[in-house]
């Protein structure tokens, strides 16, 4: 009995260290496709023309973003750094697309992102720039006020905590 | 367009950590300056052509 259960403990975790990296990979991919997007739009934006890629695979981007059973993998996998990259400014200073920017804040709620999650990804840098933009839309705004807040309090709290 | 500076001569070394910690994830507001210039610069430009 013990040798049947301790192998069928091994398979299970065998079974769950391949959906992890089924899950990793997949992250990766999507990772590398956001920053060619991004680049692309980029590119286009640089000689005038109309970014489009990333609005072209918004739904995928989203569809993964929302996937509780994603969401280490998301961390782990520093998928921030590319929704970053995608919500930064365009290089003649516009946003971009307002779908892109409701959908990626509205992702952000909803993962349980840590204070090295945001060092790593740099996302927080930007959020800062919405805050700071007149042209952010007042209801986007609230909730990037809200997730700078959420974001700085474990890091002021940590600084409390020694002095009680 | 920047703030006053810091003074953070009076900071325990646990405040130092936590303000190093904060400038790591928001950065110093320089990071987005140039498209938060350019916006202004366009913005009120435009106001002036109406």
């Amino acid at each position: 009995d013990a040798a049947i259960k301790s192998k069928s403990t091994r398979r299970r975790k065998a079974d769950e260290d391949d959906i992890e990296r089924m899950q990793d990979d997949k992250i990766d991919f999507l990772k590398d496709q956001m920053i060619k997007a991004a680049n692309l739009d980029v590119e286009k934006n640089s000689q005038g023309q109309i970014a489009t890629e990333k609005l072209k695979f918004l739904r995928e981007v989203v569809d993964i973003l929302s996937r509780a059973d994603l969401a280490i993998s998301i961390l782990d996998n520093n998928l921030l750094e590319a929704v970053r990259l995608w919500l930064e400014p365009l290089p003649d200073a516009s946003m971009p697309a307002y779908q892109i920017q409701k959908e990626l804040i509205h992702a952000l709620e909803t993962l349980p992102i840590k204070t090295d999650h945001l060092v790593a990804s740099g996302i927080g840098k930007v959020l800062v720039f919405y805050q700071r933009s007149k042209r952010t839309e007042p209801s986007l705004k609230k909730i990037v006020d809200r997730l700078i807040g959420d974001w700085t309090r474990p890091i002021l709290n940590k600084s409390d905590s020694y002095k009680d | 367009k920047r703030g006053p500076r810091l003074d953070t001569s009076k900071l325990s070394n646990v405040d130092r950590e936590s303000l190093q910690q904060l400038f790591e994830v928001f950065g110093n507001g320089g990071e987005y300056e140039w498209a938060l210039e350019a916006q202004d610069m366009e913005d009120a430009g435009a106001g002036d052509q109406q």
